[in-house]
């Protein structure tokens, strides 16, 4: 059993928490992604449970083992760094068969363990090189060699694809994927990069100022997030906030947004029936969940057109309603010119409704 | 000067080709040829020489290699004498430099201590301060009666030490002083040296299951060694040439038996005023030594070079 | 909760051994310094590592009292230290801008001399002093502060041509040129353009120059030979050659020779830093 667990991990740097009270747990297998912001204190975590920074507060288990203590070479856990850290004086062999080497294995064994790493990664043929005379990609299949050839417990990833041009990101983030779900071995991976986390992920791990927003398998941050900062992080482009208090009129209840006044129905307004007029909240809804009229329909809001943003297989339309911009995807045989009048209409089952000031989902 | 005629002026990036510079380079080269230059070429012309205070005002005459027998052959002088106790200094010195520079540097390296810019500025003082201050300073630490050091032993219980006039103790103090003025050259070398190994290797390397003595052995040393060797050379080449430290301490003594090279040359041309042909004999001492001393030099030079790739 | 308070005690201990051990090898300053407030001469019989009694007796004898060679070779070591700086800006200030702005035959070989001969030449040194020794008797010019003044700059050149050139570089050419085409001859450019700009750079050359003069040693006592012309350091060695050993007066001796070096250093500080506040250089 290789899964990992946290409980109330609480790390700080002199007056800052960086991690606070976190509790997670990582199946065995499963690829977790944690996510979140610069800074936000995933890779933080990440060192925690490698045993390169203790933790304040809280235990860490690799499997059964309660780690807290144990330095980082007793911990059965291999590390891949955002700048690779391979060894420059060592060849590609030498920093893939250094785990092996350290442990003092025969050199027969060495050779026969690395050869079948480089065969799998298609590396072989570099072998012979330094570190400088490696392009970016290779350098990082090189340092997934080295965390590979040990048979670790768990895996943990810090950005490895940061470093790399946008098409061999793309091409190694279904590499990494295949990879991890043939040898499977639990693996954490940190990035900021929320398409990494959607494409990649087993789960998602959200993080934000130390404290984790939500866990869970990709889809469902992004269909039912359960705060503000969650639905507005997940999402490209990201989800429209809106502003507004409730009120009621003629037994209906309304969310006014100062431009506009949206009902509410069925359990969306079954959740707010206890709620005081004047309460505020904040209304989200996802740029694909807004349809584009030009003539006034029932419920929908006029806006204005401000800008279009054009992306081949379609367009992302700017609507200024009042002082806030919304944006609109559709498709690319959506005319309008800016400034002209157009209508929204809101998908009615896909409002999100936060708490403005717990920033919580209802 | 702000005559207009015009001069060979070429334009080339903002640089001038003109020979209106071999004006402003002809002071500092003379002046620098005259007393320094010059004066080496002309000091291995004495060494061919019966020179000394008697003569040297122009009546030296040419002797050929009769000096340079003298040292080499005769027996008259202790050259090899001299030679080997210098070369011993070198052996027991240049270890104990690098020994304290390197735990001097690992020690000071550590995060965890409070303070450290306020100690390396204090560890910095031996070599910012002027070398006599210093040496004349430790001279009378050592002193049997006066200094402070045997006033410590005493203090504690433990007999006094004759540390200048003793063969073997003067020869410690000697090492005692030296490693005392040239530790922070050597600290600063390995701790720039220890600090340009990334963090990230070391993490890695702790992650991937290396010791402490595993992390030193396989990254740190293999990405240290060059400066290190280079520090090291530099060092054996001033080392062998130390001058203050044996003149101002005791002034190679006691009884000359602890006279280093540089030392036993300077005595042999300045303090026998009345001895025929002290002067020249010490100038071919010298071309001697210094064949040695460039030998080093030669070494750095090329391990300077192979630092910087 | 374990490891934290194993990782406090750490701290602590660790800065407690790097405390000692500074404090071991600042042993011998503080000697000095205690000593030199010390009323008797045998400073250490017995040892008292805070000293019961101080006074500054010794130090007004060293400055005031009639058998004091002190102030005439303070003087003395001023006067070179000071020509020696002097000397060495007005050789070594036009090589540096010839070296930085022309380029003529012999540049580079030259320039690798330069450097190849501070690397090489620290031991040739005495075997050079017997030879100017020779050269300076036939001139009769010997025991001349003057002269010393004037090897000790020449020694430096080398060192301090290269350390002023490269800061040379630093500054862009394209002051020079703005100069050139006003009008300015390359004699207006060093002086009136480079100079005010390079200030950082000549204050660091100055603080060598003085400091070595003022530390010199072998030469100082090679080339001088009356009472009167000797420097400080030659005092220093005197007071300790001297049978009756005066420890404490040696040590006061030693302070105040000390003390201008602090000075120039705290002056220099503060000059490269007014110097690089105001210099319009942007790099």
């Amino acid at each position: 059993m290789a899964r990992i667990l946290l409980k109330n991990l609480t790390k700080r740097f002199g007056n800052v928490i960086a991690v606070n009270d976190l509790s997670l747990e990582i199946k065995d297998k499963e690829f977790l992604v944690l996510l979140g912001p610069s800074g936000c204190g995933k890779t933080t975590v990440l060192r925690c449970i490698a045993g390169l920074e203790t933790p304040d507060e809280g235990e860490i288990y690799v499997g059964d083992t309660l780690v807290n203590g144990l330095p980082p070479k007793e911990r059965d856990v291999a590390m891949v760094f955002q700048s690779y850290a391979l060894y420059p004086h060592m060849t590609a062999y030498e920093n893939i068969a250094f785990p092996l080497k350290i442990k003092g294995l025969a050199k027969s064994e060495i050779n026969q363990r690395v050869k079948k790493v480089a065969e799998l990664l298609k590396i072989t043929h570099l072998l012979n090189r330094k570190p400088k005379q490696l392009s970016g990609g290779e350098a990082q299949r090189v340092a997934l060699g080295r965390a590979l050839i040990r048979e670790p417990k768990a895996f943990l990833m810090d950005e490895p694809l940061s470093n790399l041009d946008a098409k061999l990101r793309v091409y190694m983030r279904a590499e990494l994927k295949r990879l991890q779900k043939d040898l499977g071995i639990t693996t954490i991976y940190v990035t900021h990069d929320q398409v990494e986390a959607m494409t990649m992920s087993d789960r998602v791990a959200l993080i934000n100022q130390g404290i984790l927003q939500q866990v869970g398998p990709p889809e469902e941050l992004y269909q039912h997030p359960h705060n503000l900062f969650t639905a507005g992080f997940i999402g490209s482009p990201p989800m429209n906030f809106i502003d507004c208090s409730l009120s009621r009129e003629a037994g209906k209840i309304y969310l006014d947004a100062g431009t506009f006044k949206l009902p509410l129905e069925n359990y969306r307004a079954e959740a707010l029936k206890e709620r005081n007029i004047g309460e505020e909240f904040v209304l989200g809804i996802r740029p694909e969940d807004i349809k584009l009229e030009k003539k006034e329909k029932k419920d929908s809001i006029q806006g204005q057109v401000f800008a279009l943003e054009p992306l081949g297989a379609e367009v992302i339309v700017d609507i200024k309603i009042g002082e806030t911009i919304f944006k609109v995807r559709e498709n690319i045989f959506f005319k309008a010119k800016v400034r002209e009048n157009i209508w929204l209409s809101f998908n009615k089952n896909k409002i999100y409704i936060f708490d403005k000031k717990s920033g919580a989902a209802l | 000067m702000k005559s207009k005629q015009t001069k060979k002026k070429v334009k080339i990036h903002g640089v001038w080709e003109t020979n209106k510079a071999y004006l402003f380079l002809i002071p500092g080269l003379f002046v620098f040829f005259a007393l320094n230059l010059y004066p080496i070429i002309f000091s291995i012309y004495l060494g061919f020489t019966d020179a000394y205070f008697g003569n040297i005002t122009g009546k030296y005459q040419f002797i050929g290699l009769k000096n340079f027998e003298k040292l080499l052959i005769s027996g008259d002088t202790r050259f090899y004498y001299i030679l080997g106790r210098t070369f011993l200094f070198l052996a027991t010195s240049v270890p104990l430099k690098v020994l304290f520079g390197l735990v001097l540097a690992v020690i000071f390296n550590q995060q965890m201590i409070k303070g450290r810019g306020v100690f390396r500025s204090l560890l910095v003082l031996p070599w910012a301060l002027p070398a006599v201050l210093s040496i004349l300073t430790w001279r009378g630490l050592f002193y049997y009666d006066f200094g402070a050091i045997n006033g410590l032993l005493q203090a504690i219980g433990i007999p006094r030490i004759n540390w200048l006039n003793d063969v073997t103790n003067a020869f410690i103090t000697y090492n005692i002083v030296e490693v005392w003025l040239a530790y922070p050259f050597m600290m600063t070398v390995i701790l720039a040296a220890l600090q340009s190994v990334p963090l990230e290797l070391h993490d890695s390397a702790k992650v991937d299951g290396a010791s402490t003595w595993q992390r030193l052995r396989y990254i740190t040393l293999p990405l240290i060694w060059r400066p290190l060797l280079f520090a090291i050379v530099l060092t054996s080449g001033a080392s062998f040439q130390a001058f203050m430290v044996p003149y101002l301490l005791n002034s190679g003594g006691p009884a000359n038996q602890n006279e280093l090279v540089m030392v036993w040359g300077y005595k042999q041309a300045f303090q026998n005023p009345g001895i025929y042909g002290s002067m020249g004999l010490a100038a071919a001492f010298f071309v001697l030594i210094s064949l040695i001393i460039l030998a080093f030099s030669y070494a750095g030079l090329k391990l300077g070079k192979i630092t910087v790739e | 909760m374990k490891i934290r308070i194993n990782k406090k005690l750490l701290t602590v201990f660790l800065t407690f051994i790097a405390a000692v051990i500074v404090a071991i090898l600042i042993f011998p300053i503080y000697v000095i310094i205690i000593s030199s407030f010390s009323p008797r001469t045998s400073v250490f019989q017995p040892f008292e590592f805070i000293p019961r009694e101080t006074t500054l007796k010794v130090y007004s004898d060293v400055l005031f009292s009639p058998t004091s060679h002190f102030v005439p070779r303070l003087v003395n070591s001023i006067i070179v230290s000071l020509l020696s700086l002097a000397i060495t800006l007005i050789l070594v200030i036009p090589s540096a801008y010839a070296f930085s702005r022309f380029k003529f035959a012999g540049r580079n070989s030259l320039l690798y001399g330069y450097f190849a001969f501070n690397q090489f030449a620290g031991g040739m040194g005495l075997a050079a002093l017997i030879a100017l020794y020779a050269i300076l008797n036939y001139f009769n010019l010997l025991n001349s502060l003057v002269i010393l003044a004037l090897i000790y700059a020449s020694g430096g050149v080398p060192f301090n041509t290269w350390l002023l050139k490269t800061y040379f570089d630093t500054i862009p050419k394209d002051f020079d040129e703005a100069a050139l085409v006003d009008g300015a001859s390359y004699l207006d450019v060093m002086f009136r353009v480079l100079l005010p700009i390079a200030k950082p750079g000549i204050a660091t050359v100055a603080v060598f120059a003085f400091m070595g003069s003022w530390s010199e040693f072998i030469i100082a006592q090679t080339i001088l030979l009356s009472d009167e012309n000797y420097t400080l350091p030659l005092e220093l060695y005197q007071l300790l050659a001297s049978p009756a050993t005066n420890w404490n007066r040696f040590a006061a001796t030693s302070i105040l020779y000390a003390i201008p070096i602090v000075v120039v250093y705290m002056l220099a500080q503060r000059y490269l830093q007014a110097g690089l506040a105001m210099g319009g250089v942007k790099r």
